[in-house]
């Protein structure tokens, strides 16, 4: 019965949320297109951080490297962001892979694998500031051109709205696929105790890449989507460690590991830092991360593992 | 003649200046119980980590069904055919029952539906069916053993390497397990088993290897192994003083 509920409410959720642009006004319907950014990171980061269990620090690696191959490819070649999103994920994903083989393959589980992969988006993140070809530390500006979808540039946000919301409900299949597949209860095991894992046959160095090359793959698209709505990108906003800090805070806060922590933690997280950022004003940055660290200790003492969780266990004991 | 299923020969492991096991040569045969007894820090779960991967031997060979796998990684060996239980229950917490067996069902292929199928059937064999749905992390601690044992058997392993399945367990639940392990064996898996309860090891084994500080003491069947005055001594110290 409960079931059947929440199913109506999901339904009616979606159907509210694609009508909303036409009720609200520009400020809200920006901060909606940043919810789904968010859920749409966050759940790409919860198929590594949250299915297999291991922290990646780094995610801010793969959105950099979607944010600027699409813009190096529209503003050099000329190619619309659209193939540079997918050639970005593609890239992501080549970078991804051999770092998952080789820290996996040195055994760097828990705050290890975090720290490596920490310090690989950091090296991506002071290349991109030194070298003159990205635009170094002052970034790139896209060039205003036709408000039309081959050039992913729209006049209204409305546009942009209907593109995050549709790829964060794409995201959440992607991620409800997965949790039908053989992978997914591979990652489980591993989260759960790698070693028993191997013992019964799972190649868990193997499952762990696989799980970082896909969430990496994703996590991409949503550079270029950033890329293509500041319509500015700079290596502090799109490769630095605050943005990997932004993508995984939502899901830990959501629950993770869940099919929609995530999106839930996005639906919480996003509105309140955007706004603390209106109230408190550009000239004390950072303070977002206070409150995220705040509401964290709040989730880990009151309610471990996530929101949705917590909810669930609620219900469950009633 | 039977054939032989794991043979280990001149196996050694040194950690720092400890012998842990010294040049053992153990032989399980096909459709054999196996017991590996000792005093405690004799080297039977190192034995175990050995065989399986684990740790790496310093010297010497190990052969599982004729081949080599001296550099196989666990998750390969198991892919071999040759399973083990930890010492300490390991579920998979976060997932329930039937998920964890799911996961060791999965070591041959096939598709998700046919894993989750195998793991109905090993449940209701081990007789935890009732449990199918509830979390790893709310089983009662009695059940651990049996889901440990669950999970390996979910593997389909042709060699069973059970890691002390019947400490801590009352006498009721102990006879289940031993009756469970003669009826895997009647199915054609070989067991190799590391037991501290004297009375079980002896009744399911038909062949015994004793261990003390790593190295192989004796060897037989179980009354000629408990008649050894290599053994007595061994467990109860120079009897003659």
């Amino acid at each position: 019965m409960s079931e059947k509920y929440l199913k109506v409410a999901g339904v009616l959720a979606i159907l509210v949320l694609f009508a909303l642009p036409h009720f609200a006004n520009s400020y809200i319907v920006h901060i909606g297109i940043l919810i789904y950014s968010f859920g749409f990171l966050s759940s790409a980061w919860n198929i590594v951080g949250g299915f297999a269990g291991q922290l990646s620090l780094g995610h801010a690696l793969f959105f950099g490297v979607g944010a600027y191959t699409s813009t190096l490819m529209l503003t050099r070649l000329g190619i619309s962001p659209w193939i540079g999103m997918l050639i970005g994920g593609m890239i992501s994903a080549i970078i991804a892979l051999p770092i998952g083989v080789i820290v996996f393959r040195y055994k760097l589980r828990g705050v290890f694998f975090a720290i490596a992969t920490l310090c690989f988006a950091e090296i991506f993140r002071i290349l991109v500031s030194q070298m003159r070809f990205t635009g170094g530390s002052e970034g790139l500006l896209i060039p205003i051109m036709d408000s039309s979808w081959i050039n992913f540039q729209f006049e209204s946000k409305l546009p942009y709205y209907y593109i995050a919301y549709i790829m964060m409900l794409l995201m959440l299949s992607v991620c409800y696929v997965v949790k039908r597949t053989k992978l997914y209860y591979y990652l489980f095991s591993v989260k759960g105790d790698e070693d028993a894992a191997s013992a019964i046959g799972v190649n868990a160095n193997r499952y762990k890449t696989m799980a970082f090359v896909i969430s990496a793959f994703f996590t991409s698209f949503n550079g270029t989507f950033f890329a293509q709505y500041y319509m500015f990108i700079e290596p502090e906003t799109t490769c630095a460690i605050p943005v990997s800090i932004d993508i995984l805070m939502r899901p830990i806060i959501g629950g993770l590991g869940t099919l929609f922590g995530p999106i839930l933690g996005s639906f919480i997280m996003t509105p309140l830092s955007e706004i603390i950022r209106k109230v408190v004003g550009s000239g004390m940055s950072g303070v977002h991360l206070l409150v995220y660290g705040v509401f964290l200790i709040i989730i880990c003492i009151w309610m471990p593992g996530g929101i949705l969780p917590y909810i669930a266990r609620t219900i469950k004991t009633k | 003649m039977r054939g032989v299923a794991l043979s280990v020969e001149g196996m050694s492991k040194r950690f720092g200046g400890l012998k842990a096991v010294d040049s053992l040569n153990i032989t399980v045969d096909e459709r054999q119980i196996l017991g590996l007894i000792g005093p405690n820090g004799a080297g039977k779960t190192t034995t175990f980590n050995l065989i399986t991967g684990y740790y790496h031997p310093d010297e010497g060979s190990i052969n599982l069904f004729g081949k080599n796998i001296i550099d196989f990684k666990p998750y390969e060996i198991c892919k071999r055919g040759m399973t083990r239980t930890f010492q300490l229950a390991r579920p998979m917490y976060g997932m329930t029952i039937i998920e964890n067996v799911v996961v060791g069902a999965l070591n041959k292929k096939g598709s998700l539906k046919e894993a989750f199928d195998r793991s109905e059937e090993v449940l209701e064999f081990l007789g935890l069916i009732q449990f199918k749905d509830v979390l790893a992390d709310n089983l009662p601690i009695g059940y651990h053993k049996l889901l440990e044992l669950a999970k390996c058997l979910a593997t389909q392993p042709k060699l069973l390497l059970l890691d002390e399945v019947m400490s801590g367990l009352n006498h009721s639940e102990m006879d289940l397990i031993l009756e469970k392990i003669l009826a895997i064996r009647s199915k054609g898996v070989s067991i190799f088993l590391i037991e501290h309860v004297m009375e079980a090891v002896t009744t399911v084994s038909d062949k015994i290897v004793v261990l003390n500080y790593g190295e192989k003491i004796s060897e037989g069947t179980p009354d000629q192994v408990m008649n050894d005055p290599n053994v007595i001594e061994a467990y109860l110290g120079d009897l003659s003083v």
